[in-house]
């Protein structure tokens, strides 16, 4: 027996006792629709938008004088530049710890971009300067889960916390093509091209990259591994041994700085219908 | 062709001008039928091989994700705060709460007036409504003290709508009862 | 593959446990024993799977062939009739091209020549007698063909019209599943009296899962505009209205259950909800 308690049973039931649903007794909200009155008589009449026995709709940007704005200061200094600044749009550590908590991203496998595009919760536009995800310490105090993470900001606390855990935490540069091909990979696989490589960053985000401190994916591992030391003594924890850990695997799992997806290479096609990859094949 | 040759112009052009060269590459839509280079005859098609049932095929799988929502599962904590439905605490519970399609509670913020009006929003009620602005008002009288809690219910929409932002403490309780 | 997604999403409310999940299933592997305890539902605040006779229609007097559950996301949803309205509007509009055509003064015959001249007659001053404010002139504002009046209804309130729809079809009892469109003859008159037996409404729309249905059903409802046969990627709210009766197969209500419930929990919802674009390069 159906339960009544439940308010959309009320309503089915109410419905076996009302006429049959058809095409003409069915109708909208009242009041949802409102038709837009027009301009007629003393207050919304007048002239319409146009002027009186003229034609005075003014065009864009004009101001009524002899220099418009826009044509006297052509540019400002301070968005100078503004087309080289690259953002990253940022993921608190607490979006990400309630992301693990409720399953809805796999810790068993690095995350990169591609894996929290996937979740559909996240969408990277590089058209409008976007250059991947940043994290942003929010959540620090309640994050405790052990991951293999990949992106491309975050700042110290944020290594902190996840290393504190056990986590590996790396930073790294995608160009646009190569960050279009990782935002939607099942769309990229679509379009039958083969992977391109990725591009080395730009010259202002070399430094970044390369340093250790900030996890780059071009600094030397043996510096990663001394700052990772320094860390735990800044903070005050003690650092986990990745090398025990049933996980190293998986933790130590990284891409060539050439590559943009882990374990497919530049320069095959995967063939997503027919379930295989197309290589070039080497001449020896 | 001719496009893949301008862009190696580019590229010798570029570190004299010493502008970003990552934006300069920008994206080829090579995808595309009118834009896709035509076919230069199988002569010039490189040598490659067809490799089927690739040991490579995880990762794909792996980049493809998973077509619907995961369910959550029991664990021992969660650290975020966010918690699972619970049906042994919420069973005896006159009034239920169902949670979105991501499973999170649907207890919203309305921030109107350009940020001067802030109200909580909870939806998707069901069962005995009033029982539980009631004990929503309770636990918001235990921070305010003995202040009016201004709070609006609509039966229709099965909604609460309490004047304030008492988000996360409303979200705190109900993972506490099991809602 | 959908299949299996399906199973484990049919595992719903209560301890109820009417489809078993499959070993291998792409979306949970060994989570779905724990999963099934955080699904399970409080029976008093969440409306119950619906349970349907499996009827036949190898003869005309109906014969009870066994039980089916159907989803109440699917079946038991909340009857919107204002979002049902919404779908039917949509339905009919988005194809709709308005061929209404009213002349403006540039199109009307005439009106090239100055009527009168400016000053001295007295007169108000005039340019062209097809003027708007003229008699016979052209129209200023007026419908302009051919004029669609395409829209897309969002994704959200198509999948609810369906659900709502199907919904309170089955609530009014207009709704039949069937084992097969398996009947014995292809004479017309026996899918007429079947009708009129089972006191199915005069208007019945048959849905299978697949397009090629079984020959004799299809010459016996060729002749019949009433009683339409209708492959499940054809159902839309419009039809369900119109026809009195559905009646889906068994292999068509699971269908059309895979597909709303994988729409439901999709993750990739964001492209659902994004402006529709005809190039979906």
């Amino acid at each position: 027996m159906a339960s009544l308690k439940h308010t959309s049973e009320k309503a089915l039931q109410m419905l076996r006792s009302l006429p049959r649903l058809s095409l003409a007794n069915i109708r909208d909200n009242p009041h949802s629709r409102i038709k837009t009155k027009r301009g007629r008589g003393q207050h919304r009449g007048d002239f319409h938008g146009n002027g009186q026995k003229r034609w005075t709709v003014l065009r864009l940007g004009y101001d009524c004088s002899n220099s418009p704005f826009y044509l006297r200061f052509k540019y400002e200094p301070y968005y100078q530049g503004h087309h080289l600044r690259r953002q990253y749009p940022p993921i608190t550590l607490k979006t990400l710890q309630m992301l693990i908590d409720s399953n809805r991203l796999d810790t068993s496998r690095p995350i990169d971009v591609a894996s929290l595009c996937t979740t559909g919760l996240f969408q990277i536009f590089p058209d409008e300067k976007q250059f991947g995800f940043q994290l942003i310490d929010e959540g620090a105090e309640c994050f405790k889960a052990k991951i293999n993470i990949e992106v491309q900001h975050a700042s110290e606390l944020v290594i902190a916390a996840i290393e504190k855990n056990g986590g590996v935490i790396r930073t790294a540069y995608y160009d646009q093509k190569a960050l279009h091909a990782l935002r939607d990979p099942k769309k990229f696989f679509e379009r039958g091209l083969p992977i391109p490589r990725r591009m080395i960053p730009p010259q202002d985000a070399v430094e970044y990259y390369s340093n250790p401190k900030n996890r780059g994916y071009l600094a030397d591992p043996e510096a990663i591994s001394h700052e990772r030391l320094v860390l735990a003594q800044k903070y005050g924890y003690k650092l986990p041994k990745i090398e025990d850990d049933p996980q190293y695997n998986m933790l130590i799992e990284t891409k060539d700085p050439r590559q943009i997806f882990y374990g497919l290479e530049p320069g095959i096609v995967v063939n997503l219908k027919d379930k295989c990859i197309i290589k070039p094949k080497v001449d020896v | 062709m001719a496009f893949r040759n301008l862009l190696k112009l580019q590229k010798q052009l570029i570190p004299q001008l010493n502008i970003n060269r990552s934006i300069a590459i920008m994206s080829i839509k090579c995808g595309r039928f009118k834009s896709s280079e035509k076919f230069q005859g199988i002569q010039n098609h490189p040598n490659v091989e067809v490799i089927e049932n690739p040991p490579e095929w995880k990762y794909v799988e792996h980049l493809l994700g998973s077509k619907l929502i995961p369910q959550p599962e029991t664990k021992s904590e969660y650290p975020s705060g966010w918690q699972p439905q619970n049906p042994e605490k919420y069973k005896e519970l006159p009034y239920f709460i169902k949670r979105t399609r991501n499973f999170m509670l649907p207890v919203y913020l309305d921030v109107t007036f350009r940020g001067t009006r802030r109200k909580t929003f909870i939806k998707n009620i069901e069962g005995d409504i009033w029982k539980l602005e009631q004990d929503l008002i309770d636990v918001i009288k235990q921070r305010i003290g003995n202040n009016p809690v201004y709070s609006q219910i609509n039966e229709m929409n099965r909604s609460i709508t309490i004047k304030g932002d008492y988000v996360t403490l409303i979200q705190k309780y109900l993972y506490s009862i099991g809602l | 593959m959908l299949r299996n997604i399906v199973k484990t999403l049919l595992k719903v409310p209560n301890t109820r446990q009417f489809v078993t999940a499959p070993t291998s299933s792409i979306i949970t592997q060994s989570k779905d024993r724990l999963a099934e305890q955080i699904n399970q539902y409080n029976s008093k605040f969440l409306p119950e799977p619906r349970e349907v006779w499996i009827e036949n229609l190898d003869t005309e007097e109906t014969n009870r062939l066994g039980l089916m559950k159907l989803h109440p996301e699917v079946f038991a949803d909340t009857p919107r009739i204002d979002i049902v309205q919404r779908n039917v509007q949509w339905q009919k509009m988005y194809r709709f091209v308005s061929f209404a055509h009213s002349k403006t003064r540039a199109e009307k015959r005439g009106g090239g020549r100055k009527p009168w001249p400016q000053k001295g007659l007295g007169r108000a001053r005039h340019g062209s007698i097809r003027s708007p404010i003229f008699r016979g002139g052209g129209r200023c504002h007026g419908p302009r063909s051919p004029t669609p009046h395409f829209y897309m209804l969002p994704f959200w309130l198509r999948l609810k019209g369906l659900t709502t729809t199907l919904s309170i079809k089955l609530a009014q009892d207009d709704l039949h599943v069937v084992k097969d469109l398996e009947i014995p003859t292809n004479d017309k008159e026996y899918i007429k009296s079947l009708v009129e037996k089972r006191n199915w409404g005069p208007s019945v729309l048959i849905v299978d899962d697949n397009d090629i249905m079984p020959k004799n059903i299809t010459i016996a409802t060729d002749e019949i505009s009433y009683i339409n046969l209708m492959p499940v990627y054809g159902l839309n709210v419009y039809s369900m209205l119109k026809y009195n009766t559905l009646v889906l197969t068994k292999a068509a209500a699971e269908k059309i259950q895979e597909k709303i419930l994988f729409n439901l929990r999709r993750t990739d919802a964001y492209k659902m909800e994004a402006k529709f674009k005809v190039n979906q390069n």
